[in-house]
């Protein structure tokens, strides 16, 4: 009963806000009403290739073409993208430090080391930005490391650095990817809640769950361990009848994924806060001009949430 | 380093192995020597057994191609089977049950659920009468109605229904890992099997199974002294990607993406000896089959 009421809250001051914004020359396509809380974000690493955009250029474009924020990678020159959110008006959702935390499955003490000294410093990023969530792959399960290797080093890892995520406020999210590892979401619900400490968290990634599973399945066992949100889509057609990655190269709404079902079980365990697209789709992007692009994406991502 | 030291203090235990070898009678070295190999018997399964006949002529020709056993589906004519073991000298090691993908043992519908069940325990019940050692259980199919939460509920609500028949028959039911979006991970298997708390719930692992996210070599320790039976299978990591997830099991043994040597060791290394059973298309011809079991021969031998 709460729910719906507050539901109809936001709806009323949603539009009223979008009312006040409609002359916006950028809402040629007018967006759907958000019924829900909920921000926009743009994950950095999969925005087009933009020749020599600069921070500033990729993150006023994405606030004319209706983003809140981005998602950038951690490890970068800390004032050059604090300008850039503070010209452009948008604001840091998360930081990503998948790339580093990769490594904390290694072998080698002295790389898994790399790996939690890459996550602190997308700690300090985050602080640094006003993000609230970090992006953590929990390393990576191949030939040479299992995954009863992967689950004890990751974790001792991880370990080191909730400290400081509990010092600076910032919360270690957790992704799902292929990596082999983390399976299962009764699993990945489980290896979150054995840190014991409020810092660690789920970044979930809608997409990368089809190949095996239902995300609706996912958010309603991970609940409120869920940070943020990655927006992807994926087809099980492609997947069968090209290639297992080729379940990726399809366009939003254009896939597997039940976005109603996905949208009705984050209403169901009361999310709010950020979705951040993770567009994929490699081919989507070379018909269109970057700006076309990313617009094209804003208006997808208006219709996934307003569905 | 350490690594090192330990490779080389085996070297040592091995050598000191040889002089202990010459004093006990073969096949009492409590000790296995470091390069060993699991001793495996080969069986197929029926299912993929496509020459023509009756189940006596397809039990002979599973036979002539050099298998030890075979492994039937559950609720087949238990006398033709009997009947077909006796004449051939085959061993029935395992029962597939034939109900599992039909009735989902995790349904919300509790009907289906029970008729799930009645299924599992008439497999049970086969397999006594064949002496078989287990049976092979699919627990459901996760699916869009059927979310892995509730699965896991479920199924060991229903297991736990049929254990006390299965300690009674001396059957062990041994959960097979396959396809159906459910316990994807080898420590979440084990814990699976280890909350049932019962020596009548094992493992049936299917080694083609888990490559298109998984190495064998790596569920093969965690799951242990668990499994009870081996599905032999081959699968192409290739192919899946270049051509289809489920193509990526149109490869012939030995040509796809199985690490056999470390899959073999890693057996040994769990003290796994018993039968291997095949679970691969080409089996469709006497001929098919013959290069079935040889090219398990040199699977074995790997």
């Amino acid at each position: 009963m709460n729910i719906s009421t507050n539901r109809a809250g936001l709806l009323g001051s949603a539009s009223l806000a979008f009312a006040a914004l409609s002359s916006d020359a950028n809402a040629a396509e007018p967006a759907p009403v958000r019924k829900r809380n909920l921000k926009k974000g743009f994950m950095m690493s999969t925005f087009p290739n933009g020749g020599k955009m600069r921070w500033l250029e990729k993150f006023k474009l994405l606030k004319e073409s209706g983003f809140d924020g981005a998602e950038p990678p951690s490890h970068l020159d800390q004032k050059e993208i604090l300008k850039a959110r503070d010209a452009s008006g948008l604001e840091i959702a998360s930081v990503v430090a998948g790339p580093h935390t990769r490594s904390m499955s290694a072998a080698a003490p002295s790389i898994r080391a790399r790996g939690s000294d890459g996550l602190k410093q997308a700690l300090r990023d985050a602080k640094a930005y006003g993000a609230s969530s970090v992006l953590c792959v929990a390393g990576h399960v191949d030939e040479k490391a299992s995954y009863a290797d992967a689950w004890k080093r990751t974790r001792e890892e991880i370990t080191k650095c909730i400290p400081l995520a509990e010092e600076l406020g910032v919360k270690i999210a957790i992704e799902n990817v292929w990596n082999n590892f983390l399976l299962s979401p009764l699993e990945a619900a489980r290896y979150v809640d054995e840190f014991k400490s409020p810092a660690v968290g789920w970044h979930f990634d809608v997409g990368n769950v089809i190949s095996i599973g239902w995300p609706e399945h996912w958010i309603e066992i991970l609940g409120s361990r869920i940070q943020k949100l990655h927006i992807k889509e994926f087809s099980r057609k492609k997947m069968n009848e090209e290639g297992l990655r080729k379940g990726f190269e399809v366009d939003y709404l254009e896939g597997d994924c039940d976005w109603p079902a996905v949208m009705k079980a984050l209403d169901q365990i009361g999310y709010s806060g950020w979705c951040i697209v993770e567009p994929a789709c490699g081919p989507c992007k070379e018909d269109r001009s970057p700006e076309a692009f990313v617009k094209n994406v804003s208006v997808q991502l208006d219709k996934i949430l307003a569905s | 380093m350490n690594s090192n030291f330990t490779r080389r203090d085996f070297l040592k235990t091995s050598s000191g192995a040889l002089a202990f070898t010459a004093l006990v009678p073969i096949g009492c070295s409590a000790e296995p020597a470091p390069n060993k190999k699991p001793a495996l018997k080969k069986a197929i399964m029926f299912g993929t057994v496509g020459v023509p006949g009756s189940v006596l002529e397809k039990f002979k020709a599973v036979k002539e191609a050099g298998f030890a056993g075979v492994e039937p589906s559950s609720h087949m004519d238990v006398d033709d089977v009997l009947k077909a073991r006796d004449a051939t000298g085959l061993e029935i090691p395992s029962v597939c049950c034939g109900t599992h993908w039909k009735e989902n043992l995790a349904s919300p519908n509790p009907a289906e659920r029970e008729r799930g069940l009645a299924g599992l325990t008439q497999s049970l019940q086969d397999a006594k009468k064949y002496g078989s050692s287990s049976i092979l259980f699919v627990l459901c199919t996760v699916n869009r109605q059927v979310s892995y939460r509730d699965a896991y509920t479920r199924t060991q609500e229903e297991l736990r229904k049929v254990i006390p028949l299965a300690e009674d028959l001396g059957v062990k039911i041994a959960i097979e890992n396959v396809w159906n979006n459910f316990l994807l991970s080898p420590l979440e298997a084990a814990r699976y099997v280890d909350e049932l708390n019962s020596p009548a719930v094992g493992w049936h692992f299917d080694i083609g199974n888990v490559l298109r996210y998984g190495w064998p070599e790596q569920w093969i320790p965690v799951l242990g002294s668990r499994i009870q039976k081996l599905h032999i299978k081959e699968y192409s990591r290739k192919k899946m990607e270049s051509d289809g997830l489920w193509k990526g099991f149109d490869a012939k043994f030995l040509e796809g993406d199985n690490n056999w040597p470390a899959i073999m060791k890693a057996l040994a290394d769990v003290n796994y000896h018993g039968w291997g059973i095949a679970e691969q298309g080409g089996g469709g011809t006497l001929e098919g089959l013959k290069d079935l079991s040889a090219r398990m021969d040199k699977i074995f031998a790997s």
